[in-house]
């Protein structure tokens, strides 16, 4: 190798580590035999939190909520009357409902399906002296008259970039970050 | 002899634009009511409904305390009896009022019952009663105070004549080599409370000219500096804080009159009563579409309480049942939401929250939208559109969000 090839290869090297530097990554189920077309309300319950961030998961919940009605194919039971069934229901565990209680919350709220959550990562992460907000959420729907999981997504955005890395900046806000996350799951549920 | 003419050239830019300052000033004077010495002659006959003319008894409420913390409320309320004296307003002394707040065990003073507006006016003889809350008043330094203000007609409901709010920040909108700066939070209370008391006068005063009902009480405002603005209904507010997502179905019936009710937040964030001071700003933007009719505050309260219902998780569909029930109040449309930031203390003010609005007919959601932002967002240069306070901040958003709502 010639010393003038050496830089043009540390170049390439460069561009090559550029997406595995920044955290996108993707995840997907869809049931094959599930008419999607058949829902029109769904129940979006509580989603576990396994973040240090004490409201991180009432923060993604609301914002999939609003969003996904935002889209108009979808009617989301409000929260204030999703927590009302799941307290006539008594207790669902952290790793969540059971066939039974799924049956039972969609009954209770004239849902086609359950979908719940988990959010993984919400807040700042630090590589170095760089640091960005990265949010990471794992979502499934459960469809009311099989009990089954029709659908299944994660996806996670933010983190710290090269640009980050080479000029500083902290990445982008939380929210900006979070509605990301949410256009990400909800493309991969109306693909 | 040279040196004096060129330093007049110079000098004459400075003069233009001083004169310009001194007309802008006084133009801006013109277009406020000034204080007399007593309540004017009515020009015109009251206005049907249940508007309060200026001239009529008014009960004053001790303040309600939202600042989550100890704050001097005494004093505010001092300098506010002072400046509706200033005024002339004919306010109900304090021991009949004492009186009638021991009999009905009165303790939250942001919001009354229909007994006890019915009781204060057979009892004291007062037609409209004004509730104010402290949301915020810091000392230190550059001090800080928010207040929002409402008279209510008592009537049969009581119905709001007029509301306004006031947030200002000693070291916020400074002008011109920072001559504005105001560094002693009584001076800066007495500014705040000025405002409001300006604002309450003017509305009442052009009301009562025109002889129309509450709509003139809903353009006046407070800005950053104190200073009563008078802004047209059909003014937009900045785009910067509209909904990110304007969201759901628009009310599109224009030609229905809407009765509209506003539950507290549900409050997830650190600051307290962010929920209820949220509910307060979203009350003061709604009364200026005169589309709509707002509830007050104190009678869902008081509805919530009699149903015995709790919002623990956010909107529910029973809210709206009990709120929207002709027993009750009759409610076509109740907004509710979610707090999630409302940080209100020194540095960036930064607000956060998702907006519900739930449907009478339909018993459905149909609108939801998410609005956050900070003082600093959209700004590039020299501060220009910075926003100092929290209380600016939620006006500022819950105006763009009602906003959208309308579209």
């Amino acid at each position: 190798m010639t010393a003038k090839q050496r830089p043009l290869n540390r170049i390439l090297m460069t561009l090559a580590l550029i997406p595995l530097v920044s955290c996108v990554s993707d995840d997907v189920f869809t049931e094959p035999n599930m008419d999607f077309g058949s829902l029109r309300a769904v129940a979006v319950l509580p989603f576990n939190n396994f973040t240090a961030e004490e409201f991180a998961s009432a923060r993604v919940r609301d914002a999939f909520s609003t969003m996904l009605l935002a889209t108009g194919a979808l009617y989301v039971i409000p929260p204030g009357e999703v927590a009302r069934a799941m307290g006539a229901i008594g207790r669902i565990p952290r790793e969540g409902p059971s066939s039974e209680q799924i049956k039972q919350l969609a009954d209770a709220l004239d849902a086609d399906a359950i979908i719940t959550g988990v959010v993984l990562e919400y807040g700042p992460v630090r590589s170095g002296s760089a640091s960005a907000n990265v949010v990471s959420v794992s979502l499934q729907m459960i469809e009311k008259a099989s009990g089954m999981v029709v659908w299944s997504a994660s996806s996670t955005r933010g983190g710290i970039t090269v640009w980050d890395r080479l000029f500083g900046g902290g990445g982008e806000p939380m929210n900006a970050v979070t509605e990301k996350v949410v256009n990400d799951l909800l493309d991969k549920l109306f693909d | 002899m040279i040196s004096w003419t060129s330093s007049s050239i110079s000098i004459r830019p400075v003069w233009g634009l001083l004169a310009l300052l001194a007309l802008l000033s006084l133009s801006s004077c013109a277009s406020r009511p000034e204080p007399s010495d007593g309540p004017p002659e009515p020009q015109l006959p009251p206005p049907a409904g249940q508007a309060v003319n200026y001239g009529d008894l008014i009960a004053v409420l001790p303040i309600s305390n939202l600042t989550g913390t100890s704050a001097p409320l005494r004093a505010v309320e001092k300098v506010l009896r002072a400046q509706l004296a200033r005024w002339g307003f004919r306010i109900v002394d304090a021991d009949s009022l004492a009186k009638v707040m021991d009999r009905y065990r009165i303790r939250d003073t942001g919001g009354l019952s229909p007994g006890v507006f019915r009781a204060l006016r057979e009892e004291t003889g007062a037609v409209g009663v004004l509730m104010t809350s402290l949301e915020v008043f810091y000392e230190d330094r550059f001090p800080r105070i928010s207040l929002m203000s409402r008279l209510v007609a008592g009537g049969d409901p009581p119905e709001i004549a007029w509301m306004s709010g006031v947030g200002l920040a000693g070291d916020g909108d400074v002008g011109l080599l920072a001559l504005g700066r105001v560094g002693d939070p009584d001076a800066l209370m007495e500014i705040a409370v000025r405002c409001l008391v300006d604002s309450l006068a003017g509305s009442l005063t052009e009301t009562q000219a025109l002889g129309s009902s509450a709509s003139h009480n809903r353009m006046s405002e407070c800005d950053s500096r104190g200073e009563v603005v008078y802004s047209s209904p059909e003014a937009n507010g900045k785009r910067r804080f509209r909904p990110r997502k304007p969201l759901g179905s628009p009310i599109t019936d224009v030609n229905r009159r809407y009765s509209v009710a506003v539950i507290p937040f549900l409050n997830l964030s650190q600051r307290r009563n962010a929920g209820r001071i949220l509910e307060l700003h979203f009350v003061n933007q709604l009364l200026r579409n005169e589309s709509l009719s707002v509830v007050d505050p104190g009678l869902v309260r008081q509805e919530l309480l009699a149903n015995r219902v709790v919002m623990a998780a956010g909107p529910s569909l029973e809210n709206a049942r009990v709120l929207s029930s002709d027993e009750s109040l009759g409610a076509d449309l109740i907004f509710s939401g979610v707090v999630f930031d409302y940080q209100d203390g020194y540095g960036i003010p930064k607000v956060d929250f998702s907006l519900t609005v739930i449907e009478k007919e339909s018993h459905k959601v149909v609108w939801s939208s998410r609005s956050y932002s900070t003082g600093t967002e959209g700004v590039l240069f020299f501060d220009l559109g910075r926003v100092y306070t929290a209380h600016q901040l939620a006006a500022e958003m819950a105006r763009g969000a009602t906003e959208a709502l309308s579209r």
